[in-house]
């Protein structure tokens, strides 16, 4: 059977934020919208590019520098985020993507094991309430 | 677009900016300032990556004694640098100074 596409992508693989999410473990610098400078390493990204990053600091215009040992920085108050000369956008997103891939094809697996789980004990597949993914 | 897909017709604004990838662009952001940047990849939303830019941002200072305006400018080179979409107002090729 042909691999299924999802019927809806996610709103990160429709746009560039998948760039941030294939930048996850790397050190970088954003530049916020009230003019402070965050420089950090990112834990992980979600799809409204809300950033979680671990030994940041947190530079404001007079150069007060503040240091956190983790942060949650709102993606609403990004202006810039500076990368890395050596990357390639196309390769970060094609990884990105496969990454999400491989992802999806774990929970569907995971899934999978619960139902066959339940049959073999006994319990009909319809009592199944656990939430859909996207469909 | 981060597509692989090339299509000649031009149907609606994005296109436009599709038509500059690989190019130098002039792109107008919030805060009264500029970016001028080789545009490598943008999305619907125009988030997008760009190298080389020079940002420009321009400040207009009042004298007190005079009331004349002063406007400054502040440059500053990045080599590779990704954008917000919601802080872009405009996107064109680079203006012929």
């Amino acid at each position: 059977m042909p691999p299924r596409r999802p019927k809806r992508l996610n709103r990160a693989e429709t746009s560039l934020i998948c760039l941030i999410q294939a930048l996850e473990g790397r050190k970088v610098v954003a530049e916020l919208r009230n003019d402070c400078v965050i420089r950090g390493k990112i834990d992980s990204v979600d799809d409204y590019m809300n950033i979680t990053l671990s030994d940041a600091s947190y530079q404001t215009l007079e150069g007060t520098k503040t240091e956190f040992e983790f942060m949650y920085l709102k993606g609403r108050t990004i202006r810039f985020v500076h990368l890395p000369k050596s990357l390639d956008p196309a390769q970060a997103i094609e990884a990105q993507r496969k990454k999400l891939v491989e992802d999806r094809k774990e929970q569907i697996k995971e899934r999978l094991r619960n139902q066959h789980h339940k049959i073999a004990k006994g319990i009909g597949p319809s009592e199944d309430h656990d939430s859909a993914e996207g469909s | 677009m981060a597509s692989h897909e090339e299509e000649a017709t031009v149907k609606e604004p994005l296109d436009l900016i599709r038509l500059s990838l690989d190019e130098r662009i002039y792109v107008k952001l919030r805060g009264e300032r500029e970016l001028r940047g080789k545009l490598h990849a943008f999305d619907q939303h125009l988030n997008m990556i760009l190298g080389d830019v020079e940002e420009t941002i321009t400040t207009v200072e009042i004298d007190d004694e005079t009331y004349e305006e002063i406007i400054k400018t502040q440059k500053r080179n990045i080599p590779y640098l990704f954008v917000r979409g919601d802080g872009v107002i405009l996107v064109s090729p680079p203006l012929r100074t």
